[in-house]
C-alpha cells in the first residue's frame, strides 16, 4: 500500500548516491530486493517507479527487483536458515525464538551508471 | 560503473526514529506504538487505560488518522493531552510526522507518551516511529486467524491485547489459536485479555505497560 512513498525514497537516495558518486552517466538499472515480510508487492513498486522515474535523473532506468526467500536467524543455535514460511521456527534445531529481521526490508542494492 | 550500497531504503525514517528515539531516551519518556485494524478498539482501550495510568504516572497521546480529530477529542475527553496527526489518505505513520507531533509535547513532563497509529495491519508494521514498545490491538470481532494472515504485523508485536472478550460467548473464536500463532512467529510476545467496553481486564494492560516501563 504504501510503495509509492517507498519509490519516492529510493529515487532520492539513487539521486543523491549517484551525485556523491560524481557519475554523471545515465542511470542504467537499479537493483532493489523486496523482503518477504516487507509488505511491498514487486508489481506497485514497478508502477510507482515508472510514475515517479519521470523527469528526473534514473528516468528510463530498468528496476531489477529480487525477491529473497524467509531467512531466518535463529536465536537458540545460531544458524541462518531459509524458512518455510514466517511460523516455522528454525529448520535446523526446531526452536521458535527466531529473528526475521532482514526479511522486513526494502533494499537498493545497487544502481549501474553509464561509464 | 556499479555503484553498491545495499542500504534499506526507509534509512531516512529509520534515522529520524534514531533521533525520536533518543529524544525519549534523554527526557525518560516511554514510548509506545499502539497498532491494529480500523475498529479494534486502540482509542477505546486508550480511553479506559488512561485514567487507571494517571495515578501512577505522567502520560500523552500522539493520534494517527487519515482525517478528523475524533479520536484526540475523545482522549482529551478523559483529560490527558493529545496530538491529532492527519496523513491525508497516508496509511501508516512515518517517523517525522511523529518528530513533528513531538513539538506540541512537553516531553520533560511525561513518562508515557502513546502513538496510535492508523488503524492498518499492513503498512504501520514498516515503520519504527522511535517506540520502546508496540502493542497490537486485535478484537474478537476480526477472526482468530489474523496473526497466520498478517505475519509482518505481529512478528513485531511485543504484546497483542486481545480486545472485546466479552464478545467471546457469541462466537466461534479461538483464543487458543491466537496464542498458538503468536506462540510460533513471536513466541516472547505477551498476550492479554481485555475488553473496553466491560472494564474486564484493563488494570491488567495498565500494569503490563508500567512493568514494561519499568524495566526498560
Amino acid at each position: 500500500m504504501h510503495e509509492v512513498s517507498l519509490v519516492s525514497e529510493m529515487i532520492g537516495l539513487a539521486e543523491s548516491e549517484v551525485a556523491r558518486a560524481a557519475a554523471g552517466g545515465r542511470v542504467l538499472r537499479l537493483k532493489i530486493s523486496v523482503g518477504p515480510l516487507s509488505c511491498a508487492s514487486a508489481e506497485a513498486l514497478r508502477f510507482a517507479f515508472e510514475l515517479l522515474a519521470s523527469g528526473t535523473s534514473v528516468e528510463g532506468a530498468e528496476l531489477e527487483i529480487d525477491e529473497p526467500p524467509l531467512v531466518c536467524h535463529c536465536q537458540e543455535c545460531g544458524a541462518r536458515s531459509e524458512a518455510a514460511d514466517a511460523f516455522a521456527g528454525c529448520p535446523a534445531c526446531g526452536a521458535s525464538r527466531v529473528s526475521l529481521d532482514g526479511s522486513r526490508d526494502v533494499r537498493l542494492e545497487s544502481i549501474e551508471v553509464e561509464d | 560503473m556499479e555503484i553498491v550500497l545495499a542500504k534499506r531504503i526507509l534509512h531516512a525514517n529509520d534515522r529520524i526514529a534514531q533521533d525520536n528515539r533518543r529524544q525519549f531516551e534523554q527526557t525518560g519518556v516511554f514510548a509506545v506504538n499502539v497498532l491494529g485494524s480500523p475498529g479494534a478498539g486502540k482509542t477505546a482501550l486508550l480511553e479506559a487505560i488512561l485514567p487507571i495510568l494517571g495515578e501512577r504516572c505522567r502520560a500523552a497521546v500522539i493520534e494517527g488518522d487519515l482525517a478528523t480529530s475524533r479520536d484526540a477529542e475523545r482522549i482529551e475527553a478523559v483529560g490527558v493531552d493529545c496530538v491529532q496527526i492527519n496523513t491525508d489518505g497516508g496509511c501508516h505513520l512515518d517517523a517525522g510526522m511523529v518528530a513533528s507531533a513531538l513539538d506540541s509535547l512537553d516531553l520533560g513532563a511525561l513518562d508515557v507518551l502513546f502513538i496510535e497509529n492508523v488503524g492498518n495491519l499492513v503498512c504501520t508494521a514498516g515503520f519504527d516511529l522511535g517506540e520502546s514498545l508496540r502493542i497490537v490491538v486485535l478484537s474478537v470481532a476480526e477472526g482468530d486467524d489474523k496473526v497466520e494472515k498478517y505475519p509482518p504485523m505481529f512478528s513485531g508485536a511485543d504484546a497483542v491485547f486481545l480486545n472485546k472478550i466479552d464478545l467471546l460467548p457469541h462466537t466461534d473464536f479461538d483464543p487458543a489459536r491466537v496464542r498458538e500463532n503468536l506462540r510460533r512467529l513471536s513466541p516472547e510476545a505477551s498476550i492479554l485479555h481485555v475488553s473496553a467496553r466491560t472494564g474486564e481486564g484493563v488494570g491488567a494492560c495498565a500494569q503490563w505497560i508500567l512493568g514494561r516501563r519499568k524495566a526498560s
